[in-house]
C-alpha cells in the first residue's frame, strides 16, 4: 500500500434496517490533505464519515461490512474490526459535527473534559493542554480572558472552533468534519476554512462539504457519493 | 392577527382543562383547610407533652399526630432510599444497555407491576413478613422495615420507567458528543446523559414521594397500628398519618374527631410538599456536582 494513504476504504457496505445506505465503497485517503466528500443530500456522506470512527454502532438497527483500513503508528489496522476498543479509536479519530455541540459547561471545561476522560487530572497539564487546543483552533486569543464563562454564550463561529478545539485536544490522527461551515456565516466559516488548511500539517481531515467554493479553496483530494456509490473526482498533484 | 376556529377551539379547551384542574386541586386544598385548619394546633400534634421536649424525644407524645408524622416520614424517606437506586440501575439499563426482546419483555413486566394493586403489594409483604417470622424465630413481625421495602417495590416500576424515558427522550446530537470525543459507555452515561436527564428523573421520584406517602393499603397490612408511639427501630410498627386519617374517618365519634382526620391530611399534604422540595433541591445540587466533577 501507498505510505501517504492513511485511510483505506474497501468494499464497504452499510445498511440501515433493510436500506442499503453505502454500497461497494472503495477509496484511499490520503495523509496529511483534506479530502471532501460531496454530494447531494441524503446519500450516506455522513453515514460514510461515521464509519470511519464507528458511531454508527451507536444508532441500532445498522450493519457493516468490508474492511476499513487505518495507518496508525506504520501498521495497518482494520477498524472495523470487533476487537477494536471504541473508545481507543475515537481518540485516535476525533469528530466535529455539522451544528456546534458545547457541553452545557465552561469553556474551558468543554475542552478539559475530553482529557478528564482519559484519566488526565493534573492540573498544570491540563491548563496548558486546553490553551493548546484553543490556540490550534483558533479560539485561544478570543476566550483567553472567558475561560470560565459558560461555553453557551460563544458565537455560533467560535462554538464550532471550541469544539474543533475540544477534538484536537487528544491529537488524534484523523479529523473527521461533517459539513463544518454550514451553520455559520460566511466570515465565520471562512476562519474555519484557514483553521482547516492549518491543521492540515498534522492531521489527516475528511470533510463532507455542500459548498463547491469551499472545496475548491481547501480540498486536496474530492469524492464523489451518489447513491451509496463514491467515486474520485478529483486528486490535486501534491498528493 | 385573528386565529382559525379549530386553532382558536382547542387553545379554548386546553385553557379550560388547565383551568379545571387547577380548580379542582384548589377545591381540594381549601376544603381541607376549611376543615381541618380549626383544629389544627400544638396539642393536636403534640397531645399534652411540651413540642420542645417531644422533638428532642425526650418524653413520648400520647394522644398526638407527632409519632405518626415521624412514622410516616421515615417511612418515605426509607422507601424511597432504598427504590430510588435500583430504579435508576434498572432504567439506565433500559435505556441504555438493553436490546431487543429481553428489553421488551422487560419492559412489559415492569408495566404490569406499575399496575400491579397496592393492596395486593402489600399482601405480599404480609406474606414475606409471616415467612420470615416463621423462619426466624418468631422475632420479625410486621414492621417498618417490611413496609418500606413493600412500598419501594410498589413505587420502583414508576422509577424505572421515567429513568428510562428520561434517559431515551435525549436527542442524537446531545447522545454522540461524548462518545465521538472518546467517552466510553459508562462515561457518557455519568457525564451527559445522566445530569441531563435529571430534571425527568426528579418527575419520577415526586410520583413515587407521593406515593408512599399515601399509600395505605401496603402498610396496613404491613405493620402499621393505630398506637405505636415513635418508632424505635426498622423492626418495630409504627403509626402513619394515611392510616390514622382512614382509622378516624371509619370510627370517629364526633365531629371534633373526624375534624383531626382533616387536619392530619393538610399536614400529610405539608410533609409531602417538604419531601418534594428536598427531591429539588438534591437534584439541582446533584446536577451542580456531577458538571463540576468534569
Amino acid at each position: 500500500m501507498d505510505r501517504t494513504t492513511k485511510i483505506r476504504i474497501e468494499h464497504l457496505f452499510f445498511h440501515y434496517g433493510r436500506r442499503r445506505v453505502l454500497d461497494d465503497v472503495c477509496a484511499e485517503i490520503p495523509a496529511n490533505a483534506i479530502t471532501a466528500i460531496v454530494g447531494p443530500s441524503g446519500q450516506g456522506k455522513s453515514t460514510l464519515l461515521t464509519c470511519l470512527n464507528r458511531l454508527c454502532d451507536a444508532v441500532a438497527g445498522t450493519r457493516v461490512s468490508g474492511r476499513v483500513m487505518m495507518h496508525f503508528q506504520g501498521q495497518w489496522q482494520d477498524i472495523l474490526a470487533p476487537d477494536v476498543p471504541l473508545h481507543w479509536l475515537r481518540r485516535k479519530v476525533g469528530m466535529v459535527f455539522q451544528a456546534p455541540n458545547p457541553l452545557p459547561m465552561s469553556i474551558f471545561k468543554n475542552v478539559a473534559f475530553v482529557l478528564k476522560l482519559t484519566g488526565q487530572h493534573r492540573r498544570p497539564d491540563v491548563t496548558d493542554r486546553v490553551a493548546q487546543a484553543l490556540a490550534r483552533a483558533f479560539l485561544w486569543d478570543e476566550v483567553r480572558d472567558r475561560l470560565h464563562h459558560d461555553a453557551r454564550t460563544l458565537s455560533g463561529g467560535q462554538q464550532q472552533r471550541l469544539c474543533i478545539a475540544r477534538a484536537l485536544v487528544l491529537e488524534p490522527e484523523i479529523l473527521l468534519l461533517d459539513e463544518p461551515t454550514s451553520s455559520l456565516d460566511s466570515q465565520a466559516g471562512e476562519v474555519i476554512e484557514s483553521l482547516l488548511l492549518a491543521l492540515r500539517q498534522r492531521c489527516t481531515l475528511v470533510m463532507v462539504s455542500h459548498y463547491q467554493d469551499q472545496v475548491r479553496r481547501v480540498a486536496d483530494c474530492v469524492l464523489q457519493m451518489e447513491a451509496g456509490k463514491l467515486k474520485l473526482l478529483r486528486q490535486s498533484g501534491s498528493v | 392577527m385573528r386565529q382559525p376556529p379549530l386553532d382558536r377551539f382547542v387553545r379554548l379547551v386546553s385553557w379550560g382543562s388547565t383551568l379545571l384542574l387547577l380548580a379542582s386541586v384548589a377545591t381540594v386544598i381549601g376544603f381541607l383547610l376549611i376543615k381541618g385548619y380549626s383544629s389544627l394546633s400544638l396539642k393536636l400534634v403534640f397531645g399534652d407533652t411540651p413540642p420542645m421536649e417531644a422533638l428532642l424525644l425526650r418524653r413520648p407524645v400520647f394522644g398526638g399526630l407527632f409519632p405518626a408524622m415521624v412514622g410516616t416520614f421515615s417511612l418515605v424517606v426509607l422507601a424511597i432510599t432504598l427504590a430510588v437506586p435500583l430504579g435508576l440501575a434498572a432504567g439506565i439499563y433500559m435505556a441504555e444497555y438493553g436490546r431487543g426482546r429481553i428489553q421488551r419483555a422487560l419492559g412489559l413486566f415492569f408495566d404490569i407491576l406499575a399496575g400491579v394493586p397496592s393492596i395486593v403489594v402489600g399482601l405480599f409483604g404480609f406474606s414475606v413478613a409471616v415467612f420470615l417470622h416463621r423462619h426466624f424465630g418468631g422475632r420479625i413481625y410486621p414492621c417498618l422495615l417490611i413496609s418500606a421495602l413493600s412500598l419501594a417495590f410498589l413505587v420502583l416500576p414508576y422509577l424505572i420507567r421515567t429513568t428510562q424515558n428520561a434517559l431515551e427522550a435525549l436527542p442524537e446530537a446531545v447522545r454522540l458528543t461524548a462518545p465521538a470525543l472518546g467517552a466510553t459507555r459508562l462515561q457518557n452515561i455519568c457525564f451527559v446523559l445522566l445530569p441531563r436527564a435529571l430534571p425527568g428523573i426528579l418527575s419520577g421520584v415526586i410520583l413515587a414521594i407521593g406515593r408512599c406517602a399515601e399509600d395505605t393499603a401496603v402498610i396496613m397490612l404491613t405493620g402499621v397500628v393505630a398506637t405505636a408511639g415513635l418508632p424505635r427501630s426498622l423492626f418495630s410498627s409504627y403509626e402513619a398519618l394515611p392510616f390514622y386519617i382512614y382509622y378516624i374517618s371509619s370510627q370517629y365519634r364526633d365531629p371534633e374527631e373526624l375534624a383531626t382526620g382533616y387536619a392530619a391530611a393538610l399536614i400529610l399534604l405539608a410533609i409531602c410538599a417538604m419531601l418534594f422540595a428536598a427531591a429539588a433541591l438534591i437534584q439541582q445540587r446533584l446536577g451542580a456536582r456531577l458538571h463540576q466533577r468534569l
